[in-house]
C-alpha cells in the first residue's frame, strides 16, 4: 500500500524538462540547486553533460588521471526516516559500452562525516536503454541512521572514460 | 511551447485499432489536429462516431475518404495534401504513440527549424525476447550513424547515409509539412512500399535533419495478419515504380552521396521480396530486377556495389541467373575499361 507520495523533488522535474548543458569541471559541477557531479581532483576529469528536455542526464567523461570517486548527488529533502518503510529509485540508463553505475543513500553526520548505505543492486548501462528500479527496506539497514543532518541519493559513475545516458531518474519514499 | 503537430492515419477496415490510437492521442494531448484519411473502408469511417468512442476531441478530429481502396500511399497523400500545421506525423492504425513522444515534440517545439527528425521505435516482435526497441537491423545503421544514444542531435550527410538504410517507416519521422510541400514529396500510390519513395525523397532533399533516440512509436507486426503488408503476390513488384522515382532523384541530385546507399537496400528489399514471394512470380521479380539495375547503374557503378554489397549483389545474380538468365551478361562483368576505373 502507498503510504506516502512520491518525493516532492521539484529541482529535480525542473532540471528534467529544461534544457541544460555544460563543461564537467575537475572537482564539482553544479547541474541545478541540490544536484551535482562531484569527482575526485586526481581523476583530472573533463568532458560535458547534457540535459535535453524531457531527458535527465547526458553525460561523456574523460579521465586523465587515477582516481577514488565521480559521482552524481541529489540532496533529499528527508525528515526522519522513522515513518518510511522503502526508499527507492527508477531510472532508465544506456551506454555504448555497458559500464556500472552504483548508487547509494548518503547521510550526513553530526561530527561532519557521512555514512553510505548501497542499495542491492547496481544499474548496469547498455547498449540498449534499460530501466532499473531498486529500493532499500530500511528496517533492513540498521546502520541506516533514521536522523541525519542531510542526506543525499548519490549515484557511483566509473572513475575512467565513459559516455552514460540517464533518461530517467525517479526517487520515492513509501 | 508545443509542437503545432498533425498525425495523419491511413485507415482500412481497421475502426478497433484506431479508436484505440485516438484515444492514446487524446490522454497524451500530443496533436492540434488528427487527420483520418479512410481508405475505401467497406462501411465509411464516421467522424462523430470516432470522437465518441475515442474520447478524441470532435474539433481537432477530420475524417478524409477514397471511394475505393488504393493502398496506404493514396491515403496518406490524400491526408498529405489537407495538412495545416507546421508540423506532420503519419502514423498506422495499430501504432501507439509513447510518453517518449511527447517528451520529443516538446525538445523539437525548442529545436530551431528541421525538415524532419527521425526518431526510434519499439517493433513488438521485440518483445518476445523481452526487449524494448528496433530491430537489430535498424538499430545497427542507427550505431553506424553514431546516433544510437542522444536525444535529439543534427544528421550529418554521413550519418544520413547509413540512417537512410533503415527498413522501417514512415511513422518514425515527424516532418516539417512545408518540406514536403515544396518539394513535392509523397508516398507512391501502390499497394505496397508506398513509404519508400516518401523516405528516400526525403533524405535527398533535405537540409536540416535531426535524429532522436526517444522511442516514439510503438510499431506492430502481425506476419500472421491479412493486411497488404503481408502480401506477397504481384504486387511486390510495384516496388520497383518506388525504385525508379528515387533513381531519377538521384541521377539529378548525385552530389548527396545516397546513390550507393540507396542501391544497397535495393538489393536487400529484392532479395527480402524473392524470399516471400510466390516462386511463380520470380521471374518476373528477376527480370524486373536486372532491368533496373542494368537501366539505372552504370557497368562501373555496378562493380562498385558488387565490391561493397558482395552477399546481397550475388544473391540478385542468383535470382536472375535461375529465372531471366539472358539479362545476366549485362549484370556479371563490367567491362575491362570501366572495372579499371571501379
Amino acid at each position: 500500500m502507498l503510504t506516502a507520495p512520491p518525493l516532492p523533488l521539484p529541482d529535480l522535474a525542473r532540471f528534467q524538462r529544461q534544457d541544460g548543458a555544460g563543461a564537467l569541471a575537475p572537482e564539482t559541477t553544479e547541474l541545478a540547486p541540490g544536484l551535482f557531479l562531484n569527482a575526485d581532483p586526481n581523476l583530472g576529469l573533463s568532458g560535458s553533460w547534457r540535459s535535453p528536455p524531457g531527458r535527465f542526464l547526458e553525460l561523456e567523461a574523460r579521465a586523465t588521471g587515477r582516481g577514488g570517486w565521480m559521482a552524481l548527488h541529489l540532496a533529499l529533502p528527508l525528515g526522519g526516516l522513522q515513518d518510511i518503510t522503502y526508499l527507492g529509485y527508477a531510472c532508465r540508463a544506456a551506454g555504448p559500452a555497458p559500464w556500472m553505475i552504483r548508487p547509494c543513500l548518503r547521510s550526513g553526520t553530526v561530527d561532519g562525516g557521512f555514512t553510505d548505505t548501497f542499495f542491492g543492486k547496481h544499474i548496469l548501462a547498455t547498449e540498449r536503454p534499460a530501466s532499473h528500479l531498486d529500493a532499500l527496506y530500511l528496517d533492513s539497514c540498521p546502520e541506516l541512521p533514521l536522523a541525519a543532518p542531510w542526506r543525499e541519493m548519490v549515484l557511483f559513475f566509473p572513475c575512467e572514460d565513459f559516455q552514460i545516458h540517464l533518461h530517467h531518474l525517479y526517487l520515492f519514499a513509501l | 511551447m508545443t509542437l503545432d503537430l498533425t498525425i495523419a492515419i491511413p485507415v482500412r477496415n481497421d475502426t478497433g485499432h484506431l479508436i484505440q490510437l485516438l484515444a492514446s492521442l487524446a490522454a497524451l494531448d500530443l496533436a492540434r489536429q488528427v487527420i483520418v484519411a479512410d481508405d475505401g473502408s467497406d462501411e465509411p469511417v464516421a467522424a462523430a462516431a470516432l470522437a465518441r468512442a475515442s474520447g478524441f476531441p470532435a474539433e481537432r478530429l477530420a475524417v478524409l475518404r477514397l471511394d475505393r481502396g488504393r493502398g496506404a500511399g493514396a491515403a496518406r497523400n490524400l491526408a498529405l495534401r489537407a495538412v495545416r500545421t507546421r508540423h506532420l506525423l503519419f502514423l498506422d492504425a495499430d501504432d501507439r504513440p509513447t510518453r517518449e513522444l511527447r517528451s520529443l515534440c516538446a525538445a523539437l517545439a525548442q529545436a530551431g527549424e528541421f525538415d524532419f527528425c527521425i526518431f526510434q521505435h519499439h517493433d513488438s516482435r521485440l518483445a518476445k525476447d523481452r526487449l524494448f526497441g528496433q530491430p537489430c537491423h535498424d538499430q545497427a545503421f542507427w550505431a553506424a550513424a553514431g546516433l544510437a544514444r542522444g536525444a535529439l542531435a543534427p544528421v550529418s550527410d554521413a550519418a544520413a547515409a547509413q540512417l537512410a538504410q533503415t527498413a522501417n517507416y514512415p511513422w518514425n519521422k515527424i516532418y516539417r509539412t512545408e518540406f514536403l510541400h515544396a518539394q513535392g514529396i509523397t508516398c507512391t500510390e501502390i499497394s505496397v512500399h508506398n513509404d519508400v519513395e516518401l523516405h528516400w525523397m526525403s533524405f535527398l532533399k533535405a537540409g536540416r535533419i535531426l535524429a532522436s533516440d526517444h522511442i516514439g512509436v510503438v510499431h506492430f507486426v502481425d506476419e500472421a495478419g491479412q493486411r497488404l503488408t503481408n502480401r506477397f503476390g504481384p504486387e511486390r513488384l510495384q516496388v520497383f515504380q518506388a525504385f525508379e522515382a528515387v533513381a531519377q532523384e538521384i541521377r539529378r541530385a548525385p552530389e548527396r552521396g545516397l546513390g550507393l546507399p540507396f542501391y544497397a537496400f535495393t538489393l536487400g528489399l529484392i532479395g527480402w521480396i524473392r524470399d516471400r514471394m510466390q516462386p511463380g512470380l520470380h521471374p518476373r521479380l528477376a527480370a524486373s530486377a536486372a532491368g533496373f539495375l542494368e537501366h539505372n547503374r552504370t557497368a562501373a557503378q555496378r562493380a562498385e556495389l558488387r565490391r561493397l554489397q558482395p552477399e546481397a549483389y550475388e544473391r540478385i545474380l542468383h535470382l536472375i541467373a535461375a529465372h531471366a538468365p539472358a539479362n545476366l551478361p549485362g549484370l556479371l562483368e563490367a567491362p575491362a575499361a570501366e572495372r579499371r576505373r571501379a
